[in-house]
């Protein structure tokens, strides 16, 4: 802020400053998304041509004591 | 003998495969709008401009990829702590089915311009109707099997769950209140300052609940299975439980710092942020010491690092964020790319890894396999993602500041 008040730079002057860690950002982020196709990829090998199995319940056992 | 009862695990396939699919929907919608912010033409049209993707993003990834995790997880962890099937099987497909409408809802009228302009409650009344009635069958589902359970406890996660559940219930439908003036449009209930304090009531809940209090429920069923150890501290999961869905309450004025919101309620808001590192921490701490004895199992399970190490992303987004809070402080963050660095640390690095370890656990189990297809490509999964965050996170905090100070 300068001595007036005002402010010192103006707001394209800061958006036009952030780009740089933009790209940083958006590197990022294709990183992250990337990991989340490599899970859909493992996930889809996983269960393609599976049966789904439901477990059985266990038996009751008697209620521990309080 | 009659044949044995089988678990409800129908459903929480059908919400653990969407998981993955949201997942990768909401992310790659959150590449484009990034990648809308460096190269402005990339709006090719109003639909897919960055005011309207933006909050398609936001909802995709929270209420597709988080929420998905959450139905898939809580409907698991429930039924395996209470020793019985999921109450209400119809009920429970009809949450699998009401959530994916809503979800497809949200794809196609926010890329159209319907909104409610609230944040994070962006979709308009006919849809927040739906939820409300999808959300009330989730409830009556989850407290309808821990009714029914066999196990005369009721295990800390579910704990978790069940406030997690109505107290979105309650937020949700206060904050969604509105006049509907045609199908696709309505004004809020509220005006002025106050409509702002619910919103954010609202906001920094959905954050603290939807994001944390169902996540901490993953956690205390999934860490230990997974480490194979107890819990550290039963006490301190069931005292931080009470301090954390007690302070959070009063947290949302932080939102609104140097508004037209009375002074006091700035600063109480503030106060409650600072008190809630206590109680955050104490989930972070009994979640991560749970591996004491254990931590050899870190070097070869891919899986637990992705447990363990959303766990350090927790511990540090709930310091960053009191911090944040502090008036001074957010004079300078307030407005900067510093709050989209501290939501994504909490985001990607805590509610991201802590489901994705989770649906690792999940998925070869409702297969009836004892692990997923590829053990090194979750181990890579892991690295890429662990490298994303903090190439993002890096990048908010020096924008951010920069921002600020300029």
């Amino acid at each position: 802020m300068s001595p007036d008040g005002t402010l010192t730079y103006s707001f394209a002057e800061a958006v036009k400053a952030s780009y740089p860690f933009y790209v940083v950002r958006l590197a990022g982020g294709v990183l992250y998304l990337a990991g989340m196709l490599v899970m859909a990829y493992n996930v889809w090998k996983t269960v393609a041509g599976r049966q789904p199995v439901d477990n059985a319940i266990p038996p009751a056992v008697a209620p521990a004591r309080a | 003998m009659p044949a044995p009862q089988l678990y409800n695990y129908r459903v929480v396939r059908q919400f653990a495969i969407m998981t993955v699919v949201w997942g990768v929907v909401g992310m790659a919608v959150g590449v484009l709008i990034a990648a809308q912010l460096i190269w402005p033409e990339l709006n090719l049209a109003p639909w897919l401009s960055y005011g309207r993707l933006r909050p398609l993003h936001t909802n995709a990834v929270i209420f597709g990829f988080g929420g998905c995790a959450l139905f898939a997880t809580s409907y698991y962890a429930v039924q395996r702590t209470s020793h019985v099937r999921l109450f209400g099987d119809a009920l429970a497909s009809f949450t699998f089915w009401g959530w994916q409408a809503v979800i497809v809802a949200a794809a196609i009228s926010l890329p159209l311009g319907f909104t409610s302009s609230k944040e994070y409650a962006e979709l308009e009344w006919p849809i927040d109707v739906l939820i409300a009635v999808v959300w009330v069958a989730y409830a009556v589902v989850f407290l309808g099997t821990i009714a029914r359970r066999k196990v005369p406890h009721i295990y800390v996660a579910n704990w978790f769950f069940a406030s997690f559940i109505l107290t979105v219930a309650v937020l949700h439908i206060v904050n969604s209140a509105a006049i509907p003036v045609t199908l696709t449009k309505s004004y809020s209930a509220f005006a002025g300052v106050q409509d702002a304090m619910v919103q954010w009531w609202y906001g920094h809940n959905a954050v603290g609940f939807f994001l944390t209090a169902g996540f901490l429920g993953m956690m205390y069923y999934y860490v230990p299975k997974q480490a194979g150890r107890p819990i550290y501290s039963y006490r301190l999961s069931v005292v931080h439980f009470w301090a954390l869905i007690f302070t959070y309450m009063w947290a949302g004025p932080h939102h609104l710092h140097y508004t037209a919101l009375p002074d006091w309620v700035q600063t109480l808001g503030m106060l409650f942020s600072l008190i809630l590192i206590a109680p955050s921490w104490g989930g972070m701490i009994n979640g991560v010491m749970t591996l004491s004895g254990a931590w050899y199992k870190l070097r070869d399970d891919p899986v637990l690092k992705f447990m363990i190490v959303s766990l350090s992303f927790y511990g540090m987004a709930t310091l960053e964020g009191p911090l944040m809070s502090i008036k001074t402080v957010n004079a300078l963050s307030h407005f900067t790319d510093w709050t989209i660095g501290h939501v994504h640390s909490g985001a990607l690095g805590w509610v991201g890894l802590i489901s994705m370890g989770c649906i690792y656990y999940l998925i070869p189990r409702l297969y009836g396999r004892t692990e997923m297809a590829s053990v090194p490509l979750i181990t890579l999964h892991f690295w890429i993602a662990t490298v994303g965050i903090v190439l993002y996170i890096a990048a908010m905090w020096i924008a951010g500041v920069m921002q600020g100070l300029m």
